[in-house]
């Protein structure tokens, strides 16, 4: 055989490509061919000698393979059976809520009390009524005499006849200067 | 629970990423490279899964995507050398041609000058450890070619690191 032959059957040999049969008449022609044996192991070598250097340089490759950037969702992070129990929780209390608000009975007692307005004409203490604690002493007469000639303090943001918004007005103004 | 094309994924992956980082390691020579050309060439991998037609395996269609991932890269490289060497016309390019008697670094030198044909064959062989038909089917070309390049291209390699041929 020309030597080019016996060079790739011994690389084919090396790669693992080679079946057994044929590897068999190989190593018996070899045996038979000092000369091919001797182009056959020089392949071999060149062969095993660049394999080791690529394994070499190539080493750091096979111990740094990390797992694949995608199909690693973090999983389990939803707890599907907790959420369809606060769900079923929700549903339940707006149906009861509801029905409650369209069935149920609303008496007094369950209404909205109004209130009242806390800012309506004030409870002024009527100079009578200071007469019963005051009257007959020295100073209590004179505060009862001045009293009865002044006249009560009276806000026009108290007046009813003006809109809410006047009276707003009204009344920032009116304490503005108080 | 991952669907069938995850697990195919992270299967694939799991067989692969080792040899697809070896293999793009003996293009680029450093391994921030390296890491970005695996990452591209699965990226297109996932991109074109289901252009996958079932014929030669799946580890042949992925070394192909590898392979032309690779050849743009070096394009962009040459690319990108062109423009340098404008400044620096009268120097040569890289240190490969720096002696080394270090006999692991002789052969890889040997190993990258080999011109690109040979070169291919080889790093799919040692560095992604393909078989004969799936470097074919990597490659598309026949297995004979296969043979005759890795045959050539370990000669040229015995040539350079300085074995005689008697």
């Amino acid at each position: 055989m020309k030597r080019e032959r016996i060079e790739r059957l011994a690389i084919d040999v090396a790669a693992g490509e080679l079946n057994e049969d044929a590897e068999a008449l190989l190593n018996a022609y070899l045996a038979e061919h000092p000369k091919a044996k001797q182009w056959a192991e020089q392949m071999l070598t060149t062969y095993e000698k660049t394999q080791e250097a690529i394994a070499e340089k190539t080493s750091w490759a096979n111990t740094t393979a990390g797992t694949p950037f995608v199909g690693k969702k973090p999983t389990g992070w939803v707890k599907w059976r907790s959420v369809g129990r606060w769900a079923a929780v929700v549903t339940f209390s707006i149906i009861i809520g509801f029905a409650a608000g369209r069935w149920g009975t609303t008496d007094e007692a369950m209404g909205i009390a109004l209130m009242e307005p806390t800012r309506g004409p004030a409870p002024v203490k009527t100079v009578s009524d200071l007469k019963e604690k005051y009257a007959g002493t020295f100073w209590g007469d004179k505060m009862l005499a001045l009293l009865e000639h002044r006249p009560a303090q009276q806000y026009k943001a108290d007046l009813h006849s003006v809109s809410l918004w006047d009276r707003y007005r009204l009344y920032k103004k009116e304490k503005r200067y108080e | 629970m991952t669907s069938g094309f995850e697990a195919k994924f992270e299967e694939l992956w799991g067989h692969t990423s080792g040899r697809i980082s070896a293999y793009m390691f003996c293009a680029c020579g450093n391994r921030a490279d390296t890491d970005d050309l695996a990452q591209e060439c699965y990226l297109r991998a996932l991109r074109g899964w289901g252009q996958f037609d079932g014929r030669g395996s799946r580890q042949a269609w992925l070394f192909a995507i590898a392979r032309r991932t690779r050849a743009d890269w070096f394009r962009l490289k040459q690319r990108e050398r062109a423009v340098v060497d404008l400044d620096n016309v009268s120097e040569p390019c890289g240190g490969l041609k720096k002696p080394n008697t270090d006999r692991i670094e002789t052969v890889w030198q040997a190993v990258n000058n080999l011109d690109d044909e040979q070169s291919e064959v080889i790093h799919l062989r040692f560095a992604a450890g393909l078989s004969y038909i799936e470097i074919a089917g990597a490659l598309g070309i026949a297995v004979g070619t296969v043979r005759s390049r890795l045959h050539r291209a370990l000669k040229t390699i015995r040539r350079q690191i300085g074995e005689t041929e008697q």
